[in-house]
C-alpha cells in the first residue's frame, strides 16, 4: 500500500459504512446514559406538552370546524315559489359553472301517507333530480340511476318498479320501521313503493321529513344517460348547490343566481352559508395561529435545551473526541456520529412522547389531534433536535488531539 | 510489502505564548527501524510524535511520509492517513471506559470503513497474541495498567501500520508487560514498519536501533 493509494473504501460499501456508523451511534447513545436520558426527557416532554396543548387545541378546532361544516358552510339553497319558472333546465346550466362539488334539484312537495294505514300521518314527497351520491342509503341501494318514473303524477295508479327512499324521520312518521313499504299520494291517489331509508346530508335536512322519489333518467338532466330529446322542463321547488370550499360560497352563489333563468327574481330566495363560512375561516385562522405560536415557542425552547445538553456532553468528553480524531476519525464522521446519536435518541423519545400524549388524551376523553399533526410533531421534534445538535457536533469535530491528549 | 519512512524537515513549532520548541529541526525514521526518542521533560518529545503523526501542522517546515509532504494535505486526507497508515500508542492507553475491550480495539475499523467481520477476526488474533483475549468483553476499568496498554497496542496494530508512534508506552508497566510491548515494536519494525518511541525508559532505549535525543 503506498501513500498515494490510501484513498477509497477498503472494500466496504457506503451501506456498510452507514450501518457501522449507526451501530456506533447507538452504542454511544447507550454508553452515554446521562446525556441520552436527558435528551429523551426533553424531547419526550416537548412532544407530550405540544400534543396536550396545541395538539388538543387542533383536535378541538377540527371538531368545531367539523360541526360548522355539518351546518352546511359550503351550501347554497335556492327556494322557488310555484310558477316561478325555475325548472330542471337549470341543472344543465349549473354543470357549466366551476367551483361546484355537487348540485341537486327537488320538485314541489306532495303529501303521501302509508298505503297500508288508512288516515296515517302525511309526509312530504319530492322528486329528486340529480345523480351524484349526496345521500347515503341505509340498508339499500344507491339513490342514483333508478328506473322509477314520476310516480306521483304518473298515468297509472300503481307501480311495482323501484321507488322512493324515506328519511328516517319520514319512515318513523309513516310507520315504515325498516323503510320498506308503500306510500300513497293524497292528491292523486298514486301509490309508490319505498325501497329503503336515506340519510340526508346536513345541507338537505331542511327537507325533513321527506320521501325522495328519484326522477326517471329521461326526465333527469343530471343523469349521465339522459335522453336529451326528452323534456327537461320539470318544475323545481328547491335547488341545493354545494361549493368546493367555504371560501367561494359567495362567488358561487352569485354565479348560480345568474343562471337560474327565472322571469321574476322575487319568486326565488337564495340562501347561502357565506356568513357561516366567514366564521369558519376566522375560527380556523385563530386556532391555527394559536397552535403555531405554541408549537414554535415550545420547540425553540427544547432546541436550546438539547443544544445545551449536547454541548455539556462534548465538553465532558473532549478527550474522547480528541482520541477519535488522533486515531483517524474525520470531522464529518464525528459530526455524523453525534447527529446519529441525537437522531436515534430523539427519534425514540418522540415516539415515546407521542404515544404517552395520545394515551393521556384518550384516557381523559379529550379531543385527539389528527394523525398528521401527531406525526408532524414527532418529526419536528427530531428535526429541531438535530439542528440543535449541529453546533455542538461541529465543536466536537474540531477538537485538537494535541491539546486534548498531550499530558503536560 | 510496501514500507514507509517518516521525516520532519526544517521543522519549526511552538505553543502559543511560549518559546518555540523546535526551530528548523529535522529527524526521521526509516522503514524497519525502531528509534527511541529521548530528552528531558518539556523538550517536545510528545509534540514531535503528534507532528509526525499528522495530528497537528508545523508552523514551519514539512512532514514527509514516504517522500510526500503530508502535513500540507487537507484535514480529512490526513485523518484518512492516520486511520490507514499510522498506529499510535498513547501514554495512558486512552481507552474508552464505556466500551468493551473488543470495541476499543475495533474503534479504528470504523474510520477505515473496514468490514466488522474481518476486523473482529483480526482483533481476536491480536488479543490472543498479547494474552488478553479472555478480557475481550471486559471494560477498561476492570483492567490492570499492563493489560490496558496491551489493549492500546492491539488497537494501534489493527491496521498493520506502516508507521508506529508510541508515547511513553512502558512508563507505568511492570517488566513483563514492558517486554511484551517492546516485543511488539520489534516485530512491527522487522515487518517493515517505521517505529518511533518517545521514552524515558533506559531499558527500552538500550534495545532500540537508534536514539534521537531532544
Amino acid at each position: 500500500m503506498g501513500l498515494h493509494e490510501t484513498g477509497g473504501g477498503a472494500g466496504a460499501g457506503g451501506w456498510c459504512r452507514a450501518g457501522a456508523l449507526a451501530r456506533e451511534a447507538a452504542v454511544s447513545a447507550v454508553t452515554q446514559r446521562l446525556a441520552s436520558l436527558l435528551t429523551v426527557a426533553v424531547v419526550a416532554s416537548v412532544c407530550v406538552a405540544v400534543l396536550l396543548t396545541a395538539g388538543r387545541a387542533d383536535g378541538s378546532a377540527h371538531e368545531v370546524l367539523s360541526s360548522l361544516d355539518d351546518s352546511g358552510t359550503r351550501s347554497i339553497i335556492v327556494r322557488a315559489e310555484a310558477g316561478s319558472g325555475l325548472d330542471t333546465e337549470v341543472l344543465d346550466r349549473l354543470r357549466t359553472l366551476g367551483g361546484i362539488e355537487w348540485f341537486g334539484a327537488f320538485g314541489a312537495a306532495d303529501d303521501v301517507t302509508n298505503a297500508a294505514i288508512d288516515g296515517g300521518l302525511p309526509v312530504s314527497a319530492r322528486l329528486f333530480y340529480g345523480v351524484e351520491p349526496v345521500v347515503g342509503i341505509a340498508g339499500g341501494d344507491p339513490l342514483s340511476g333508478p328506473e322509477g318514473a314520476d310516480l306521483l303524477s304518473g298515468p297509472e295508479g300503481s307501480h311495482s318498479a323501484p321507488g322512493g327512499r324515506a328519511s328516517r324521520a319520514a319512515a318513523g312518521q309513516l310507520g315504515l320501521a325498516d323503510g320498506v313499504g308503500a306510500v300513497v299520494s293524497r292528491q292523486s291517489g298514486t301509490s309508490v313503493d319505498i325501497d329503503g331509508l336515506v340519510d340526508l346530508s346536513p345541507d338537505l335536512r331542511f327537507l325533513e321529513p321527506v320521501v325522495l322519489l328519484p326522477a326517471a333518467p329521461h326526465e333527469n338532466p343530471a343523469a349521465p344517460h339522459e335522453n336529451l330529446a326528452a323534456s327537461h322542463e320539470k318544475p323545481v321547488a328547491a335547488l341545493v348547490i354545494r361549493a368546493d370550499s367555504p371560501q367561494i360560497v359567495g362567488a358561487v352563489a352569485a354565479a348560480v343566481t345568474s343562471v337560474l333563468g327565472v322571469d321574476d327574481p322575487t319568486t326565488v330566495t337564495v340562501q347561502t352559508s357565506e356568513r357561516l363560512a366567514a366564521v369558519r375561516h376566522q375560527v380556523e385562522n385563530q386556532l391555527g395561529e394559536f397552535g403555531r405560536t405554541l408549537v414554535l415557542s415550545t420547540f425553540a425552547g427544547s432546541s436550546a435545551l438539547v443544544a445545551a445538553i449536547l454541548f455539556a456532553l462534548v465538553m465532558m468528553r473532549r478527550r474522547d473526541f480528541g482520541r477519535r480524531r488522533a486515531l483517524g476519525a474525520t470531522r464529518s464522521l464525528i459530526v455524523a456520529l453525534l447527529l446519529g446519536q441525537v437522531g436515534l435518541t430523539a427519534g425514540a423519545a418522540s415516539v415515546f412522547g407521542t404515544g404517552v400524549a395520545v394515551a393521556l388524551l384518550a384516557l381523559l376523553r379529550q379531543p385527539l389531534p389528527p394523525p398528521a399533526f401527531a406525526a408532524a410533531v414527532a418529526i419536528l421534534a427530531v428535526t429541531t433536535s438535530l439542528v440543535a445538535a449541529l453546533l455542538p457536533a461541529v465543536f466536537a469535530s474540531t477538537r485538537d488531539p494535541l491539546r486534548e491528549l498531550r499530558v503536560p | 510489502m510496501t514500507v514507509f519512512r517518516v521525516e520532519a524537515r526544517d521543522l519549526t513549532f511552538g505553543y502559543r505564548g511560549g518559546r518555540p520548541l523546535f526551530e528548523h529541526c529535522g529527524t526521521g525514521v526509516e522503514a524497519g527501524e525502531l528509534v527511541a526518542l529521548t530528552g528531558a521533560s518539556g523538550r517536545g518529545k510528545s509534540t514531535l510524535l503528534y507532528l509526525l503523526g499528522l495530528m497537528v501542522r508545523p508552523h514551519g517546515g514539512i512532514i514527509l511520509v514516504d517522500g510526500v509532504p503530508a502535513d500540507a494535505l487537507p484535514d480529512d486526507r490526513r485523518a484518512e492517513l492516520r486511520a490507514r497508515l499510522l498506529g499510535f500508542v498513547f501514554q495512558d492507553a486512552l481507552l474508552d471506559p464505556g466500551r468493551t475491550v473488543l470495541d476499543n480495539v475495533l474503534e479504528t475499523a470504523l474510520y477505515r470503513s473496514e468490514s466488522r467481520r474481518v476486523s473482529v477476526r483480526r482483533a481476536h488474533e491480536l488479543l490472543a497474541r498479547f494474552g488478553v483475549e479472555q478480557r475481550a468483553e471486559a471494560r477498561p476499568g476492570q483492567l490492570s495498567g499492563g493489560q490496558a496498554q496491551r489493549i492500546a497496542l492491539c488497537r494501534a496494530l489493527m491496521n498493520r501500520p506502516g508507521i508506529l508512534l508510541a508515547d511513553e508506552p512502558t512508563g507505568n508497566l511492570d517488566a513483563q508487560s514492558a517486554a511484551v510491548v517492546l516485543g511488539a515494536f520489534r516485530e512491527a519494525a522487522e515487518g517493515g514498519a517505521a517505529v518511533l518511541v518517545a521514552t524515558h525508559d533506559p531499558w527500552l532505549v538500550s534495545r532500540s536501533d537508534r536514539v534521537v535525543t531532544l
